[in-house]
Order: structure tokens, then sequence, then C-alpha cells
């Protein structure tokens, strides 16, 4: 369903390549999905080093949705270009969302084929959009014949009732609460799922009052049975008699899930106490213009402010702040035997990363590709995370543009740095996941809730096309790769957890005493009554909106509490398949390099580097397997061993650092260094003889 | 001194297994007692013993028991049923104490030139002073022939063992065995030429000996240019030397040109060459007025240079206290943490060092060019270079042995001052004069090299950081001295253990050795954007290998404990995927146990 908007032919673009400009001549093209550019020799861009080829997205295309911005260069002056254009540059520059820079040389272009060209890109990636017009909508239609396999494969969609009870019976949490369909057909509220989870004692005919607001929704129960809940806050309110009709609410709510069976509840107000989104927003555009650099001179320059730079964006301070959070609630769980009740006002921001980042370091389950894709589902498509608004795909505001997710991702992508053999995903995955927030022929994120994404599913078709459009879900990596490719995004260190066979009581047994392990601290979690009281009111006070703000009362005591389970915890050596913490101090929160860094040339180490470790592992891991097989031969080895994972890792012998991407880069061996290096060895020599000459005259 | 006739039983190390303390005495302070500068070490010792309880850090457990002041050692026995049943620490390498008395009792804060931190709480106000005083007129003992090497005698090592491992002649002949265009000139046998190189030096066969001690007399310290690395592939050659005496009256020397072209005309006809000068353009003509300077381009002809600052000495050495300052705070938060980083510029010289190499190597490699590369005294910075830009290009110094011989050869015996170097590490109160940390710095670069290239180096981080500690404080004598005529005055090559007989031992090397080597024929580039490089610190994915926290028995000094790396090894825990690692270290050597294989299959129960 892909259609040409305009073209411009004989576009220079330029690539960088041992710090001298090299151009390629070719065409510019503008579809309804991306910009391309069609290299004239077809040869020289599509060679074979593109093992780890995108099938949806090439080399030099750039989704509409991916753009972030655009400049234009007149007369070596580079200015952002949007809107109407009185004057049309000569360069055209065009940042990526996922970092990638493009420069293309519009010299030599006829010049009304660059109005056309430049205007077309300009109108089409800045301009606002409906919904509607979305190209995810063309392309399901244009694509309908194509038989999309069954999302249940790749995970939990979360959107029937029966994917909510197993989760609950997966997590031994269907004690408590209960999965309820009161809001089928978003009857009740369009920001709610269809189908969620209360605890068991909550009235149903409660939901509706307020919207949905005021609800604690379940999100995970630990094996120790203590859940994690979240809750939107209630509107805000000036009218006394209103506020009083709230009060009597919530503590008719706080009544029913404080009683036991259930634990006492701690709430955790995320909108106060914690980061805002504003926060999020201007930590990431800065950081980015780290990464984004037209040039080398520009990249070396960077190089003495380059720590002070990465500070002043503050990003790694604040996946710092998220993972510290994570910790904390888990210390509740875990430690305090109490439920964690997640408040914010939409709980679709902040409720969806630190609830997500949780249950990755909780539970293992979600430690599989099967299981994040399922925790994906669950806490940030069908939790209601706003995507659509979040990424600004629509360009209708630059404000709602808040880059929540991503910043779940690197949190998640600290935890496989810091933890590798404990995830079945590798960084590689990440990326590419980051990546595909901006490909419009994906569903998955193009949705603000699951109502919007239901009602616009081709609804309105009339006659023919009357049966629901077919849209593609991210999950479904064969869409975007090959087989051989999918197999980069499969950690070889990780261990599955050993399955328990009925003639291995010896490892239930142990596997009870490793959940146990853990420093559970039963005598604190004794209910005092006064502490129930405070926490009481302040839970309402918060919900009320009088939020007497910074009245953490027990702050101080937290703190130590949190050191404590945090230090006990560090003490030990870690379980892949149990709890798993991140290191925090502030010289463990490193930079994504995969993700920021791919496409600068000079970051990267020829045949060297993390992917050269692994690949040696895998060899060394396999020879090991071989060998294993030879002995175990007669007992013909029930397993199949995947020797072929990663083939591709092993097939190139030199191979780069930042692996699988950096591809645009032709492979040299020469070294990188600054441009003040042995490039820049004319001035140097200019430098001594001047010097001479000064020696001369001296002498003179 | 009567110290020749020490018996070899002086040290604790052959004493049984559960020492008390009556007999700890009776082996360490008996019959003829190693004496400092006339002056007993009793003398020096104003407590023996008292009780007392060791804080070693966030992770470990105290230990409590009978602490005792030796010559050479401080110990700690916790009595015969604990292990391990002895603790010791070499007194040389404190590097700064701190005393506080309360009530009666008294701490005494130890700041290692290891980096460690440890506490000793210690039972009585007169104890704890007499045993602060006596570690501190203990551990600043200058005398190096009074020093613990020359009592060192390990079981299982014979003396004069490895000393004959890596001298310049070996790597002559593997010289000569490419080109005939160099020499091996022993005109420097007396030390008179050049009292920091060594006997033997390599030279062009086209200068003699007397051609020698005129360019020797035109640079300073008598450092005249010699062969430092020969690149085969290429043909071309690393040479090395002090700046050139040109003084203000912009003085020459005829023989010091002649050696130069010489360099030239042996690498191939039109050869070019290039003189890498370690400072900057300015200081190198500042240098002028106090007797120093730099080629004049006139005279040279053919040899061009390049000024690539690097920083040495105070201002090195400031940026290693900072460092430290950085890693010891308890609570880094994470925006302190970047800005002082920053501020410390530590990693910019670790970035300045790499680039300079990599120019070196890059000259050699790419523009077929012959390279010269000096400071001012050339036994700094110089080193830092020329060895770095070997291990880039040179796949043998890359290996275990070939490693240590660039050590030997390039830091050893080409005459950088350990002893003044290395005779405060970052934690000193006193004002540095001599010290800088330039080998540290290197031993970084190195580490950066490895963890850039994780299978290309044959020795892992372990080998780094033995050779760090070993280098401020050690019981082998491989680093003692200033240059290999000291060396020759005090006769450490016969009267003192090698550290290289010690590391090669079978069981050490294991922690030392990088698993996953493979040998790699090729230059190795780094990448020297700060983006790339990295805080000496554990990685979940680099080489560390535990190293196992207990000491062996018979060679305490050589368990390196750690491996967080190294700056902040002492104030973080290791990394808890090493227990990982451990596998991967069972799978990579043959040394496999039961049950440690990563697959499930492996548990498959025998039917």
């Amino acid at each position: 369903g892909e259609q040409l908007l305009c073209e411009a032919s004989t576009v220079l673009k330029c690539v960088q390549e041992d710090s001298c400009q090299r151009g390629i001549y070719g065409r510019l093209v503008c579809t309804d999905f991306k910009i391309a550019f069609l290299g004239d020799d077809e040869s020289a861009l599509d060679n074979d080093e593109t093992q780890f080829k995108n099938k949806v997205i090439g080399e030099n295309d750039i989704t509409l949705h991916c753009v972030d911005q655009i400049y234009g260069v007149f007369d070596e002056k580079k200015k952002t270009l949007f809107g109407q254009l009185k004057k049309y540059p000569e360069k055209l520059i065009i940042h990526c969302k996922d970092l990638r820079v493009f420069h293309f040389c519009l010299r030599y272009t006829k010049e009304e084929e660059v109005k056309r060209i430049v205007s077309g890109i300009i109108h089409h990636t800045q301009a606002p959009k409906l919904l509607k017009r979305l190209f995810l909508f063309s392309y399901a239609t244009a694509a309908q014949n194509h038989t999309a396999t069954d999302p249940k494969n790749h995970a939990v969609m979360f959107d029937t009732l029966q994917d909510w009870c197993w989760e609950l019976e997966r997590t031994k949490g269907n004690m408590k609460y209960k999965a309820v369909s009161v809001n089928e057909g978003y009857k009740v509220c369009e920001r709610l799922p269809a189908y969620f989870v209360v605890p068991t004692p909550l009235p149903e005919e409660d939901v509706p009052r307020f919207h949905g607001h005021g609800i604690p929704i379940w999100c995970w129960s630990c094996h120790s049975g203590c859940a994690l809940l979240k809750m939107s806050a209630l509107p805000k309110e000036q009218d006394d008699g209103v506020l009083q009709i709230q009060k009597n609410f919530l503590d008719g709510i706080y009544k029913t899930i404080h009683r036991p069976p259930y634990e006492i509840v701690k709430t955790e107000d995320l909108s106060s106490n914690f980061l805002s989104l504003q926060e999020i927003q201007t930590a990431y555009s800065k950081f980015k213009q780290l990464f984004l650099i037209d040039n080398s001179t520009e990249f070396w320059d960077t190089d003495i402010k380059w720590f002070s730079l990465l500070e002043s964006s503050s990003w790694l301070d604040i996946i710092r702040r998220c993972l510290k959070k994570a910790i904390e609630i888990i210390e509740c769980l875990e430690a305090q035997n109490m439920n964690v009740l997640l408040l914010e006002e939409n709980a679709s921001d902040l409720c969806c990363l630190v609830s997500s980042l949780v249950q990755v370091m909780m539970d293992p389950h979600c430690r599989t590709r099967f299981g994040f894709q399922s925790l994906v589902q669950k806490e940030w498509i069908v939790g209601g995370h706003c995507f659509l608004d979040r990424c600004n795909h629509l360009r209708q505001s630059d404000k709602e543009e808040v880059p929540v997710f991503l910043l779940f991702l690197d949190c998640v992508w600290q935890l496989v740095h810091q933890h590798p053999p404990a995830f079945e995903f590798t960084e590689t995955y990440l990326t590419v996941l980051s990546d595909s927030l901006y490909i419009p022929i994906f569903s998955t994120f193009f949705f603000n809730s699951p109502h919007q994404k239901d009602t616009n599913m081709g609804r309105e078709g009339q006659g023919a096309q009357s049966k629901p459009l077919n849209l593609l879900t991210v999950w479904d990596w064969s869409v975007q790769f090959e087989p051989k490719a999918q197999t980069l995004l499969k950690n070889p260190l990780y261990v599955e957890k050993p399955k328990l066979d009925k003639g291995q009581r010896k490892g239930t047994h142990f596997k009870h005493q490793r959940q146990l392990s853990l420093p559970l601290t039963q005598s604190k979690s004794s209910p005092k009554r006064g502490f129930f009281r405070e926490e009481t009111d302040h839970l309402i006070k918060n919900l009320l909106g009088k939020r007497i703000s910074k009245l953490i009362n027990s702050s101080e005591e937290l703190q130590d509490n949190f050191r404590e389970f945090y230090d006990s915890w560090r003490s030990k050596p870690p379980n892949y398949h149990g709890l798993l913490l991140p290191h925090i101090e502030g010289p463990e929160i490193k930079v994504w390099a995969q993700r920021y860094l791919r496409w600068i040339p000079e970051a990267q180490i020829l045949g060297g580097g993390r992917v050269a470790t692994l690949s040696k592992l895998l060899e060394t891991m396999e020879e090991v397997q071989r060998l294993q097989e030879k002995i175990e031969e007669r007992h013909h080895s029930q397993e199949a061993l995947q020797a072929e994972a990663a083939s591709l890792l092993r097939t190139s012998a030199r191979l780069s650092s930042l692996f699988p991407f950096a591809l645009l880069q032709r492979h040299s061996s020469k070294p990188v260094l600054p441009t003040s290096g042995w490039k820049a060895l004319g001035d140097e020599e200019d430098l001594a003889k001047r010097e001479d000459e000064f020696v001369d005259l001296g002498d003179v | 001194a009567g110290v020749a006739s020490c018996p070899a039983n002086s040290c604790p190390f052959r004493s049984p297994r559960s020492p008390r303390l009556t007999l700890l005495e009776s082996v360490l302070l008996p019959g003829p007692r190693p004496t400092a500068g006339g002056m007993e070490f009793s003398e020096l010792i104003r407590t023996g013993q008292a009780q007392a309880e060791l804080l070693r850090g966030p992770e470990m457990p105290p230990l409590r028991g009978t602490l005792c002041v030796t010559g050479h050692h401080l110990l700690l026995s916790p009595g015969p049923q604990a292990t391990p049943d002895l603790w010791l620490l070499l007194l040389r390498s404190v590097d700064s104490i701190e005393k506080r008395v309360a009530g009666d009792a008294g701490t005494i804060t130890l700041r290692c030139k290891d980096l460690r931190v440890l506490q000793l709480d210690i039972e009585g106000v007169e104890a704890t002073l007499d045993i602060a005083r006596s570690i501190e007129a203990l551990s600043s003992l200058e005398s190096v022939i009074t020093s613990f090497p020359f009592f060192y005698r390990p079981k299982g090592l014979r003396l004069g063992e490895a000393w004959h491992f890596h001298p310049p002649e070996r790597y002559y002949k593997r010289i000569a065995r490419e080109t005939r265009a160099w020499r091996l000139s022993e005109a420097n046998e007396d030390f008179s030429l050049c009292p920091s190189y060594p006997r033997a030096v390599i030279v062009p066969r086209a200068v003699d000996d007397d051609a020698l001690a005129r360019s020797a007399r035109f640079r300073q310290g008598g450092r005249f240019p010699v062969l430092s690395y020969y690149h085969a592939p290429r043909g071309t050659v690393l040479l090395r030397s002090s700046q050139p005496l040109t003084g203000p009256q912009k003085l020459r020397c005829a023989e010091d040109e002649e050696l130069l072209r010489a360099v030239l005309a042996e690498a191939r006809p039109g050869a070019r060459g290039f003189i890498v000068d370690t400072r900057s353009a300015q200081a190198a003509k500042q240098a002028r007025m106090t007797g120093g300077g730099t080629e004049a381009k006139a005279a040279y002809p053919g040899w061009k240079r390049l000024h690539r600052p690097l920083e040495r000495g105070r201002p090195l050495q400031e940026s290693f206290v900072r460092l430290m300052e950085a890693c010891g705070d308890p609570e880094q938060s994470m925006d302190r943490w970047l800005s002082r980083l920053d501020g410390c510029r530590w990693l910019s010289h670790v970035k300045e060092a790499l680039s300079t190499a990599c120019l070196a190597a890059q000259g050699m490699e790419w523009e077929g060019a012959c390279i010269l590369v000096h400071g001012a005294e050339g036994t700094d910075s110089t080193l830092l270079v020329t060895s770095l830009a070997q291990l880039i290009l040179d796949p043998l110094s890359r290996t275990m042995a070939g490693f240590q011989e660039l050590i030997e050869r390039e830091w050893i015996q080409a005459g950088h001052p350990f002893q003044l170097r290395c005779a405060h590490s970052a934690f000193s109160h006193t004002r540095p004069k001599h010290e800088a940390p330039i080998f540290l710095l290197f031993l970084d670069c190195v580490w950066q090299l490895g963890r850039q290239f994780p299978l290309s180096l044959e020795f892992g981080e372990g080998m780094l950081l033995a050779l760090f500690d070993h280098s401020y404080a050690s019981p082998f004598g491989t680093f003692l001295c200033n240059s290999e005529k000291e060396r020759c005055l005090c006769e450490v090559r016969t009267r003192t253990h090698s550290l290289w007989s010690g590391l090669n031992q079978p069981k050490e090397q294991r922690k030392l050795r990088n698993p996953l080597y493979v040998p790699n024929p090729l230059a190795i580039w780094p990448s020297v954007e700060p983006q790339s490089l990295r805080l000496w610190q554990g990685d979940p994915l680099s080489l560390l290998l535990p190293g196992g926290v207990l000491p062996s028995a018979q060679l305490p000094y050589l368990s390196s404990s750690s491996s967080s790396g190294l700056f902040l090894r002492w104030t973080h825990p290791p990394e808890p995927s090493e227990v990982a690692w451990e596998k991967v270290w069972q799978i990579a050597t043959d040394q496999k146990t039961e049950g440690s294989q990563p697959t499930d299959s492996a548990s498959q129960p025998q039917p």
C-alpha cells in the first residue's frame, strides 16, 4: 500500500569514510511510508556485509516516523527546516530517532525537484496527521491477504479474560485477585483494557464510579503472595462535598484491600515524589545530541567535554533513579511482605516503567523472550501507555513526546549488561525493539490504548471490508529478520531454568530453598496499628490531590532497610533464575553503546569488543557441547543442541564491536585517530617549520 | 651490613601452618638481625604485639587476633583454629597511616599502595601509638639492600632464576634473524655512557662505539637513540632517546645526526622519519633555556618533528590522587561521579597516551616511516609510547612471555626510575617529589587494549593487577632501584628473586592468563575516543577472572584477590557474574570439574 509521493534524482548521499567525504549518486524518494535513497549503483550499496538486514527497513530507508529533525545547509550554515520554505537548501541533513544522521547533497539536483522533495519531506514528516491516515492502515488494507502468524505464539496478548486468568495462575495470585470483564466493550472507561484484575472482594460496581480512577488494579504477585498494584489518581476536586464522597469511596476501597488475607499496603506516589515526564524529556533531548553528530570534526571536538556533557544531560542519573525506585519497591514486597500500590495520574507512564522493571528483576519468566514480550504487552500495550502521543507519531504535540519506553529499555539494558547470563534476549534485541517503535507496519506501538486500537480496526469498513483489519504485531520478528539474523536476538549464554522432572526431587527442593534464601525479615511485617492509620491517611490525602509533599515520614528508616536489603543481596552469588538486582553505584551505570553509538564509525573497534568475547565463548561452548554429545552418544541425548546458534558471529573473523550495526561503514582496517593525528600532519609540519624559522631568525 | 648472612629462615613463610606468636617471634627476630642504616630494625619496633581487630573492607569478615610488627611485616595471628591462620601485610606497601585514640582503645587506618584501606582497632592507647610509630618508621625506610626482597626466600624458587630471561641480547637475536642493519653494542658495559641504560643496547651497524659516546654526551642523561622495536613486516623501526642538549646556543652534534641518518639509510632508500616529541612545541622550546631542546629540522634531514604533549610528573600524580579520592567516596551518586571522573582527567591521560602510541604505530605500519620517541629525560612518557606501540603492532608482545619481556626490556632495563616514581601511591600525605604513576598509566592503557580486544592478549587482568601491586611494593627484586646500574651495585640479581619466576609458576599462571586468548597476527587498533575508554573497573564481560581470595600457603604475596578492576577493587565487592566466569574458565581450560558444565544435558543422570 506504499505510495510514491515525491522524488528527486541525482542526489548525492555523503558518507564519511576515513575522515574524508565520499558521495554516492542516487534517487531520493519520499513515500507515505518512508524516505528512501536509491543508489544508482545498486551493487555499491547492497553488498554482502549486510548479514543483519532488516527486511522492512533498508540501510538507506528512514520511516517517516523515525525522522527527528531536518536541517538544511544554506551557504555553509545549518538551519532547522520547518513549515513553508522561501529558499531551498543545498544540502539536507536528516537526524533520525534511531540516531542515524543522513546527509543529502542537492547541489546537482534540478531546482524544481529540490523544491518538491524538500517541501514534500518536510510536510510528510512534520505536519500533524490524523490517526486514520497512518501508514499502518493502508498497509494492513493492502496486505490483507498475508497471513500473519498467530500473535499468541510470540507473547501473551492480554486481550482476553483467559490470558489474565493464566497470568494469575502463573503468579499464584488467583487466591486473592480476580479477573473482571466489567469493562467489556469499553463501557466503563476507554483508558482501561477490556479485561483486568482487581482484588477479589472489590465490588464490581465500584469500578465505574470514577471511570476506573481510584481502583487498585493488579499488576503482578510475587511468590510470597504480596502483589504489585497500580491505581490512577482521582480527579482533583475543589468542592468539599465531592471531596467527602471521594474520601469515603477511597476509605471503602482501602478497607477491602487491607483486610486479611491482604498484606499491609504501601503507597508509592509516582507523580509527586519521583521523576517528572518533563525531566525525562529534557534529559533525553540533551542526551541524544551527544550522538547525533554531523561530522567527525564535531565528534572529536566533544571529546574533552564528553563526561561533563554526559552528566549535564542527567539521562544516566534518571536511569539510576528508576532502578533504585524498583529496588525499593522490591524491598517492600520481598523483605517487608507488603503490597505496593503505585499511584499516578493516569497510571500509564511511570507506573508502566516501574512495575515492569520490578517484574523483570523479580520474575525470571520476564527474562525470557516470550515472558518479556508478554510483560510489555501486559504493562505497556494493554496497560494503556500512550505510545501514539509519547512517540509523537501523529506530530500533534511535541510536548507530549517523552521517551518513557526507551527509558525502560535502557534500564533493562543495564540489567542485561550487568548480568548477561540471566536473559534469554540480547542487547541487539533491545536495540531492534527500540527501532521498531517507529516502523508503522506494526500495530503494537501505534495506539494510545487498546480501546483506540479496537475502535480503529476497520469497524468503519463498509461492504467487502467487514472483517477487521489484520494488523501485524512487532513480536513476530520474522517480519523484520531472516531466521539467520534472528539468532542474534537470542542470548547464547542464557541457561534455561532446569526443568523439574519427577525424578529430580532434589531439584524441587532446591528451587524452594532458593526462593526462600532471600532475606525475609518476617518480624518487621507484623502489622502495626499506628503505621496502618498513618499510611491510610497518607494514602487518602495523596489520592485527594491535597498533596502535602515530602510527607514520607519513614524515609530514613526506608533508606536503611533499602541499604540492608541491597547489601545482603549483593553479598550472595546471584541466582539467574531468582531475584536479580542491578548495581546502581554511579560507575556502574553505562551508556548503551550499541544503541547510541552504533552509527559513529570512530567509536567502533574492529575485531574487538564484547562481540569478540561472545563469539569466542560460543565457539568454546559449542565445542564442549560437541564433546558432551560424543560422551552421551550412547544415551541418545534427546536434546537437539542448537549448534547453529549465531553462526553469523563466527563467520566473520574481524567483527566490529558495534556488530551487528555500523554497516554503513565500509570495513577498513585503518585505525581511527583524532583529526589532529596523522591526517593533520601537514599542519604540524608547518608548525615545526615555523618554529625552525623562528629559531633561524634567532641565530641571525 | 651483615645482611648477607641473614639466614633463609628469617622469612615467616616457612613457619608451620598455625603459628603461635612465640614461635613466630623466635623465627622472625633471631640472631643476626637485618639492620636499617646501621640501626637494628628492633630499635624501630616500639611494641612487639597487641590485641587488635582488623577490618578489611565491606565484604570481608573482620579478623581478631594478636597483632605483631616485625622488620618487614605487620602480622595478625587470629589463633590456631581460624582460617586463614595468619594475615600479613608487607610494611613497604603502607602508603599512609592515620591514628585515632578514644578511651582505652585506638584505631589505625592504613592506606596501602595497592589502594586498599585497612582499619585496625587496637586495645590500649600506648600500644596503638607505639604500633603506629613503628609502622611509620619501618614503612618509610629508604635503603634498598635492607628491603624485604633481600630476605625473601620462598619455597620452590631458586635464586637467580628467571633473571636472564629477558635481556636485550635475547631481543637482539630476534632482530638479527630479520635484518643485518643493527648490532648489539656493549659500549655501555661499565655504565659510563649512560647510567640508565643496560650494558648492551641495539644501535645501527654503521655507527661505531666512539660515535655513540659522542652522541651520548649530546643527549640528556646520556640516553642516545637506541632501537626499541623492529617492525619486521614493514622494515621500519622504533627508537627512543632523551632530548638533545641543544641549549640556547643551538649546539649540534655530528655523530648524533649521523646516527639518525644511518637509521634512515638502513631502513630503505628515501625512507622518512618522524620524531615524536612527547612535549608541546612550547615546552620543547622552553627546554632550550635549561640546556635541553629538540632536534633542529635543518640538522636532521629526512626527519620531521611532531609534538604530542603527554602529561607526566606531578600533574599525573595529582590526577591519580584525585581519581582515588573520587573512587574512595562511599556515596558515589551519579551526578557527582561523572564530573569527578571528568575533573581528575585520568581518562584523558589514558586517551592521550593511547593515541600517541597509535600515531607512532601508524607511522611505522602505514607510512613506512621510522619513529624516534623522546620527551625530556626519555625515561617516562617515552617508554609509555614505545611499549604501547609495540603492543599494538607486535603479536609476540601480546603473549605472556612476550609481555614480560616487553616490561623487562622497555621499562626495567630501559631505566624507568621505579624507586622514585613508585615511592608513594595515591594516599600519601607527603608532598610528592618524583612520584608519578606512569607505569600505572601504561597498565591502564594495556587494560583498555585488553578490554577492546578481549581475545588478543594472552595475559588477563590479573597479570596487570599483579604488576601494579608489585611495582609499588613487592617481595621480589624485579622493580627495585631506578636503573640497571643501581641494580648491579645492589646485586639485586643474585640476592633477590625475580618476579617473573614467581609469576610463571603454574598455579599462578591460572590467575594471570586470559582463557579466551586466540593468537591474533594483526595489529590491534584501539578506539581512543572517550566513549570507548572505560575506568579500570569490573566489567561483567571483561576478562576478570576470580583469583581466589585465599592466599596460597607458600607465596602469600602473589595472590591478588580481587576482580573488580583496579580503581574500585577494594571498595566494591567483586562482580557477581564472576561465578559465571569461573565456569567459562573451567570450560576454556581442561581443569573441568564434574557438574560445572553450563548446559542442561550435562546434568543428566547416568542411567
